[in-house]
C-alpha cells in the first residue's frame, strides 16, 4: 500500500523490517544504511512514510528527519536509546522501541498513514 | 661512719660579690687547714655554674661539686650544685633537687641551721658578701649550739655587698668580724684551740677546786658589769662558753682569760652575750608561754567585742620569734570565739636587719625546735627546706624600728612582752624603761619579762601575778597621771658602760651604836632636811618640815616645789639648778618663808649633793636652817631709819615676791598644758607609726601581687604563643587548600576566606566584614542567601551543583554550620569545590550506558530478526532450533573475541580460528596476514563465517571426508579480500534462490561493511570471495 523508507545500519534488522512490511503488503523503499545512502533514495523514490533508526553506524539520520519534516513526510523513529535524548523539534515525532515486534511496526504504519491521508485527503497509494 | 678524730666544717655562704671575697679567704688558707668547706650560694636555676673551677684556682685543696650521700672529708671544699638544697646529716652531704614551684630563697640559713645541729660545736659558719640578710638566722643556730661564726667586715677590704655580713653582725650573732683575707688565720687558730682547750671542760686539767674559784671570780666580773647572775647557769654550758672566747681569742690558760675579762670591757661583754645567747626562740620557756595561754591571754580577751583592740607592744623583737609566738597564741584563742576583736601586735627594735629577717618571717627547719607539730602544721608552710609563717599571724604584727630609750613609747597596751631586752641594759637604765612599760599599759595591763628581769623597785606601778613566770600587771596611775620623765639633768644612758664599776656593794657597813646616836643628833638637833633626786623628787623626808612643806592639793605629789611653802620656791628652784649644774654645795641665805598665819619667817636653804655611791643616781640635800627672828642683823650704824627704810622695802619685797609667785604659777599651769599637749603628740606619732607599718605591709602585699601577676604574664604569654602557633598552622593550611572556602559570622557577613576563594570570587582583604550579597552575584546559585540563611536556622548542611559554567566546569557548593565548641552555630561555611571531572565522568557514564542500552536493545533486535529468518525457513521445531541457536552462538563468540580484545579490534585469524575451529585441521588451510578488525566488521565476519561453515557442513565440502576449505585473505591498500573455497565436495549447483545464509552473507558484507560478495558455484566446489574496505 505505502511506499516505505527504512533506515537502519544492522542489516538482520534492516532486511526483517523490510521483509515484514512486505508481506503486509507495502512497498519498501531501501533499506539504506546511512544517511548518505538514504538521501540518495530520497532524491529517486517517493515516499510515504519512513521508518528511520536514530542510530545509524557513525552518524544520526537527523539529517534524514529533517528533510522528511521539511516534505511534510510523516516518519517515526526507531531506536534502543532513551528517547529523551531527542532533539526538541521531534517532540511530535513518534517513536518505536527497538526490538521492534512485527505488529508494532505495521500499527505505526497504519498510524503515518493516517497522518498522510489527513493532509492529503486522498489515499496517495490509489 | 668513721672513728677519726672530730674536724671542724666550715660552711661559707656568700651572693653578690662573694667570689673576691672567697679568693682572699682561700688564698690565705694554708694547704691543709684541717678543717672541711662547704660553699653555699645564690645561684641563678638557669645558669650552670663554674664555682667549682673559679675555686679551684685559688686553693690547692680538692674542690668538688657536693653530692647527695657523700662523706665530708677535711682538706677538701664542697661546692653546692644549681637547682638544690644542702644540708648536712652525720657528716654526710644531703641534696635536695629544687621543684619549679618552690625556690629556696635562704639556702645559707638552712645549710648552716643543719650544721649547727650536725655538728655543734665543730660547726664554723662564715657570712661573706651579700644583698639580704640570708645566713643571720642560720649563724644564730651554729651560736646557740656553741659553733663559731666568722662574717666578713668592713674595715679595710669592704665587702661589696655589706647587706649580708651585716645584717649577721648588728644581730649579735658574729664572734670575729675581719676581713676575709684575715679569716684563714682565725680558722687555723680556732681548729687548734679544740685540743689544748678540751682539758677544760672533760675536767682532766687543772683541779676541780682550781675550776671553781676560777668560775666564781668570773661569776664576780659578770655580776659587777651587768648586775646578771650566772652562778645559777649550767657549770658545763658555762665553760663551754669560756672556753669558746678563749678559743677566739687565742688564749690557752684560764687565769690569762680571766685577766682579760679584769682589763677588757668589751670581753666581758662578748662573754655575757654569748652566755644568754639562748634568748630568743619560739615558745621559749614553754612554762611560762603555757601560763601566758592559759591566763593571761583568756583575760585579755575577756569583754572585748568585735569593734575592740587588742594591742600588744614587744619592745627588742628581734629576728621576730616571740612576737610569732605571741600570735600564734591568740589565733589559737580565738579558735573558740564567737566574735573576735581586732588584733595589733606592735614589734620594735633598733637593729633595721633584724626588722628585715622578722618581716620576712621564714625561718630554717632548726629554728622551729620550739614549736609543736600541730603548731608546725597548722601555722607554718614548708617551701623548700624554709618554713614561712602562714598569714593569718604574719597579719597580726607590725615592725617598726623603734628605740625604747629615745623615741616616745607606744601606748593604751593590753600587754607589753620584753623578754629579751632589759638583761642587756644596766639596772638603773633598767629602772628608768619599767615606768615607761607603765606608762605604756592601760590600767591592768599585763607585763611579761624574761626569766631573770624584774620590776625592781617598781612596785607602786605594778602587781605581780605570778613571779616565777614574771607575768605583772599595771596599777592605776597613782600619781596624777604619772609623767614621762623629762629629766632636768640628764643621767647617763650608756649599757653596761662598766666604766668604774667595780662592785662596790650598796650595804653599808655600819656599827649599831654609832648608828642610834647619829640617829638621835638627826632627829633632834639637825635642822629639817629632805633629799630629792634629780626630778626634784621628795626622797627622803626628815623630821619637822612642816614649816617648810606642806601638802600641795590635788592627787599627792612628791615633787619639792609644789610642796614648798610660799616664798621658798623660787630660791629652791634657783639652788637646786645650781647644785645640779656645778655639782656643788649652794645655799641661799634669808629666804623669807610664810606660814599659816602669813608670819614671815627667815630660813637659810642650802642645797648640796650627796656623794655618789656606784651607779645610783644623784641626789641632793636640801637643808631647812631657821635663821631665828624676821630681822636681820642689828647693825648699829643705821639703825632706826633702816628699820624703817627696810620695812619698807621689805614690803615692796614681798610684793614683789608675791608677783613673782603667781607668775611662777601661770608659767607652771603653762607647763602642765604644754606637757599634756606632748603626751598627746606623743600618741600621734605612735599612731602615725602604725600606719607606716601599714603601708609597709601593703607594699608586701603589692609585691607577691606582683609576683602572681609575673606568673600570670608568663602563662598568658605561653598560651599566646600557642595561639600563634595554631594561627600560622591555620593559616597554612588555607594557602595550601585549593578549595575555596567562605567562612562567614553570625551575621552572615564575611569573616575570612582561603586564596582559592579570592581568587575564584575575586574577594580582597578589604572584603572581610562585607555582607554575603555581595558574593552571590559571581556565581550562578540565586537561591544562595536563602539556602544560607536556612542552614544557620536549621544548623543542617545543604550541598548544591551548579550548572556547567562558561569555561565548562562544574562546581558543588557545599554550605555548612559553623559551630563553636559548645556545638551552636556560630556562622557558616561556604566551600566550592571544583567536580568537573566528576561530572564529566557521571556524564560519560550516561552516555555509556545510553550506548549500551543502544547496544543490547540493537542485539535484542538482532537476535529477534534471526530468530523470525529461521522461523520462515524452518519445518520443524528442531530446525528452527539448530538455525537460531546456531547463529547466536556464533555471534556470541564474536561477542566474546571483542570483549577479551576491551572491543578494540579482533584479529581475522583468530574469527576464523573461533568458526572453524571444530572443523578437522587436516581439511582446513588458513593463509593471511596478520590482519585486525573494527567491532562492527569482527561481528559481521563472524557471522559470515558461520554461514560459511554451516553451509559447507550442510551441503558442501564438509559432507563427505574428501571435502576440503582453502581458506585465504590478504590486504590490497585499504581492502581486505578474503578467499573462501571450498574443494573435493559433493558436487555443487547453484540453487533456486538464495537461502538465508547466502543472503545474510550478502546483507552483512554489502550492507553492512559496504563490501562486495562474489559467490561461485563452481563444479569442483563453492568459491566466495568477499572484499570490504577496513576504513570507511
Amino acid at each position: 500500500m505505502y511506499r516505505v523508507l527504512v533506515v537502519e545500519d544492522e542489516w538482520l534488522i534492516a532486511d526483517d523490517s523490510a521483509a515484514t512490511l512486505r508481506r503486509a503488503g507495502h512497498q519498501v523503499v531501501g533499506p539504506a544504511p546511512s544517511v548518505k545512502a538514504a538521501l540518495e533514495c530520497l532524491s529517486r523514490h517517493e515516499i510515504n512514510a519512513a521508518l528511520l533508526d536514530v542510530q545509524l553506524f557513525d552518524e544520526t539520520s537527523f539529517r534524514i528527519a529533517d528533510q522528511l519534516q521539511d516534505r511534510n513526510i510523516p516518519f517515526a523513529f526507531v531506536t534502543g536509546c532513551d528517547d529523551s535524548k531527542l532533539p526538541v523539534r521531534y517532540a511530535k515525532v513518534p517513536v518505536l522501541q527497538k526490538p521492534v515486534l512485527p505488529h508494532s511496526l505495521l500499527e505505526m504504519i497504519a498510524q503515518l498513514a493516517s497522518k498522510i491521508r489527513g493532509s492529503f485527503g486522498q489515499d496517495p497509494a490509489g | 661512719m668513721s672513728a677519726r678524730a672530730k674536724f671542724p666544717i666550715v660552711g661559707i655562704g656568700a651572693s653578690a660579690g662573694g667570689i673576691p671575697a672567697m679568693e682572699d679567704l682561700f688564698k690565705n688558707l694554708p694547704a691543709s687547714p684541717g678543717m672541711a668547706f662547704v660553699v653555699v650560694t645564690h645561684l641563678s636555676p638557669e645558669r650552670e655554674s663554674l664555682l667549682h673551677e673559679v675555686l679551684a684556682r685559688y686553693t690547692g685543696m680538692p674542690v668538688s661539686i657536693a653530692e647527695d650521700g657523700s662523706e665530708v672529708d677535711p682538706d677538701h671544699v664542697y661546692v653546692m650544685p644549681q637547682n638544690a638544697v644542702l644540708r648536712i646529716e652525720s657528716g654526710n652531704l644531703r641534696i635536695k633537687h629544687q621543684s619549679a614551684a618552690y625556690r629556696e630563697r635562704k639556702p645559707i640559713d638552712v645549710f648552716l641551721g643543719s650544721l649547727a645541729e650536725d655538728q655543734g660545736e665543730y660547726a664554723v659558719g662564715i657570712i661573706l658578701s651579700g644583698g639580704d640578710g640570708d645566713g643571720t638566722l642560720g649563724a644564730k643556730l651554729i651560736k646557740e649550739r656553741g659553733g663559731l661564726v666568722l662574717a666578713q667586715g668592713s674595715d679595710g677590704t669592704r665587702p661589696r655587698n655589706a647587706d649580708m655580713p651585716q645584717s649577721a653582725i648588728s644581730s649579735g650573732v658574729v664572734d670575729i668580724a675581719v676581713p676575709a683575707e684575715e679569716m684563714g688565720e682565725k680558722l687555723i687558730a680556732f681548729v687548734q684551740g679544740f685540743s689544748t682547750l678540751d682539758r677544760l671542760t672533760e675536767g682532766g686539767g687543772p683541779s676541780t677546786a682550781h675550776m671553781g674559784r676560777a668560775r666564781e671570780e668570773i661569776y664576780g666580773i659578770l655580776k659587777a658589769h651587768s648586775g646578771h647572775d650566772f652562778s645559777g647557769y649550767k657549770t658545763k654550758t658555762f665553760l663551754r662558753r669560756v672556753k669558746r672566747r678563749m678559743q677566739i681569742g687565742q688564749i690557752t690558760e684560764l687565769s690569762a682569760y680571766i685577766e682579760l675579762l679584769r682589763r677588757d670591757p668589751p670581753e666581758v661583754t662578748a662573754l655575757f652575750r654569748d652566755l644568754l645567747i639562748n634568748v630568743t626562740g619560739f615558745f621559749r620557756d614553754t612554762d611560762a608561754f603555757e601560763f601566758l595561754a592559759k591566763r593571761v591571754v583568756p583575760e585579755m580577751f575577756e569583754g572585748k567585742t568585735a569593734s575592740d583592740t587588742v594591742r600588744v607592744w614587744v619592745p627588742g623583737c628581734a629576728t621576730g620569734e616571740e612576737v610569732f609566738s605571741i600570735g600564734m597564741l591568740f589565733r589559737e584563742h580565738m579558735d573558740g570565739l564567737p566574735a573576735t576583736p581586732k588584733i595589733q601586735i606592735f614589734a620594735t627594735d633598733i637593729d633595721e636587719a633584724a626588722l628585715g629577717v622578722a618581716r620576712a618571717a621564714r625561718y630554717p627547719q632548726t629554728s622551729l625546735d620550739g614549736v609543736s607539730a600541730e603548731r608546725r602544721q597548722r601555722f607554718f608552710i614548708n617551701e623548700g627546706e624554709s618554713f614561712v609563717l602562714t598569714g593569718e599571724v604574719r597579719e597580726l604584727c607590725i615592725f617598726s624600728p623603734h628605740s625604747v630609750l629615745k623615741d616616745p613609747p607606744f601606748s593604751r597596751m593590753d600587754l607589753v612582752s620584753c623578754r629579751n631586752l632589759l638583761i642587756y641594759f644596766g639596772p638603773e637604765i633598767q629602772q628608768r624603761v619599767i615606768p615607761i612599760f607603765h606608762y605604756a599599759l592601760r590600767p591592768g595591763g599585763y607585763l611579761f619579762l624574761g626569766t631573770s628581769e624584774s620590776i625592781g623597785q617598781h612596785g607602786d606601778l605594778f602587781a605581780t601575778l605570778d613571779k616565777k613566770q614574771r607575768v605583772f600587771r599595771a596599777r592605776e596611775h597613782i600619781s596624777a597621771r604619772s609623767r614621762l620623765p623629762l629629766l632636768i639633768g640628764e643621767g647617763r644612758t650608756a649599757r653596761l658602760s662598766g666604766d668604774d664599776s667595780d662592785g662596790r656593794t650598796r650595804a653599808s657597813a655600819g656599827y649599831p651604836l654609832r648608828q642610834s646616836v647619829e640617829l638621835q643628833v638627826l632627829e633632834r638637833h639637825a635642822p629639817p632636811h629632805v633629799v630629792v633626786n634629780a626630778e626634784g623628787e621628795v626622797v627622803y623626808y626628815s623630821a619637822r618640815t612642816g614649816r617648810y612643806l606642806e601638802a600641795a592639793q590635788g592627787a599627792p605629789s612628791r615633787q619639792l616645789l609644789t610642796m614648798a611653802r610660799r616664798g621658798l620656791r623660787l630660791d629652791l628652784r634657783a639652788a637646786l639648778r645650781e647644785a645640779a649644774s656645778t655639782h656643788q654645795s649652794v645655799s641661799r641665805a634669808n629666804v623669807a618663808v610664810d606660814d599659816e598665819e602669813h608670819r614671815l619667817h627667815l630660813v637659810n636653804i642650802m642645797v648640796e649633793p650627796l656623794p655618789q655611791r656606784g651607779n645610783s643616781e644623784p641626789l641632793y640635800l636640801v637643808l631647812f636652817q631657821p635663821t631665828g627672828t624676821s630681822g636681820a642683823k642689828p647693825d648699829p650704824e643705821s639703825d632706826i631709819r633702816e628699820v624703817e627704810t627696810s620695812a619698807q622695802l621689805e614690803r615692796e619685797l614681798r610684793d614683789m615676791r608675791e608677783r613673782l609667785q603667781s607668775t611662777i604659777e601661770e608659767y607652771e599651769t603653762a607647763l602642765e598644758e604644754l606637757k599634756s599637749s606632748n603626751e598627746e603628740l606623743v600618741s600621734v606619732n605612735e599612731e602615725a607609726q602604725s600606719t607606716n607599718e601599714e603601708l609597709e605591709a601593703s607594699k608586701e602585699e603589692m609585691q607577691s601581687l606582683n609576683e602572681e601577676l609575673n606568673t600570670i604574664n608568663a602563662e598568658l604569654s605561653d598560651k599566646i604563643e600557642e595561639l600563634d602557633r595554631a594561627n600560622s598552622d591555620l593559616r597554612n593550611l588555607f594557602e595550601s587548600t585549593d578549595i575555596a572556602t567562605v567562612f562567614l559570622d553570625r551575621d552572615l557577613v564575611i569573616r575570612t576566606f582561603t586564596p582559592a576563594a579570592s581568587e575564584f570570587f575575586n574577594l580582597r582583604a578589604s572584603d572581610v566584614g562585607r555582607p554575603l550579597s555581595d558574593l552571590s552575584s559571581r556565581i550562578d546559585y540565586p537561591e544562595m542567601q536563602a539556602h544560607i540563611e536556612r542552614v544557620f536556622a536549621e544548623g543542617e548542611s545543604i550541598a548544591h551543583h551548579l550548572a556547567r559554567d562558561a569555561k565548562g566546569s562544574y562546581y558543588l557548593v557545599r554550605l555548612i554550620p559553623y559551630r563553636d565548641k559548645g556545638a551552636r552555630t556560630q556562622g557558616v561555611v561556604v566551600t566550592l569545590v571544583d567536580v568537573t571531572p566528576l561530572a564529566e565522568a557521571e556524564e560519560h557514564q550516561k552516555i555509556l550506558i545510553s550506548e549500551l542500552n543502544h547496544r543490547v536493545k540493537n542485539m535484542l533486535a538482532v537476535v529477534t530478526s534471526i530468530a523470525n529468518r529461521a522461523l520462515e525457513s524452518s519445518s520443524s521445531k528442531e530446525e528452527f532450533a539448530a538455525a537460531l541457536v546456531g547463529r547466536l552462538a556464533a555471534m556470541s563468540r564474536a561477542y566474546g573475541a571483542l570483549s577479551r580484545e576491551n572491543w578494540t579490534e579482533v584479529s581475522v585469524h583468530e574469527l576464523i580460528a573461533q568458526e572453524v575451529g571444530a572443523i578437522d585441521t587436516t581439511r582446513l588451510t588458513i593463509t593471511g596476514p596478520e590482519a585486525r578488525l573494527k567491532p562492527q566488521q569482527s561481528l559481521s565476519i563472524g557471522m559470515v563465517l558461520h554461514e560459511l561453515a554451516t553451509n559447507a557442513a550442510k551441503y558442501g565440502a564438509l559432507r563427505n571426508e574428501r571435502g576440503r576449505i582453502e581458506i585465504e585473505w590478504s590486504l590490497a591498500g585499504n581492502e581486505l579480500q578474503l578467499v573462501w573455497k571450498e574443494t573435493n565436495g559433493p558436487p555443487v549447483k547453484p540453487p533456486e534462490q538464495s537461502g538465508f545464509g547466502l543472503s545474510l552473507v550478502k546483507g552483512e558484507i554489502e550492507y553492512r561493511l559496504s563490501g562486495v560478495v562474489e559467490t561461485n558455484f563452481a563444479a569442483s566446489g563453492l568459491v566466495v570471495r568477499i572484499s570490504f574496505p577496513m576504513t570507511r
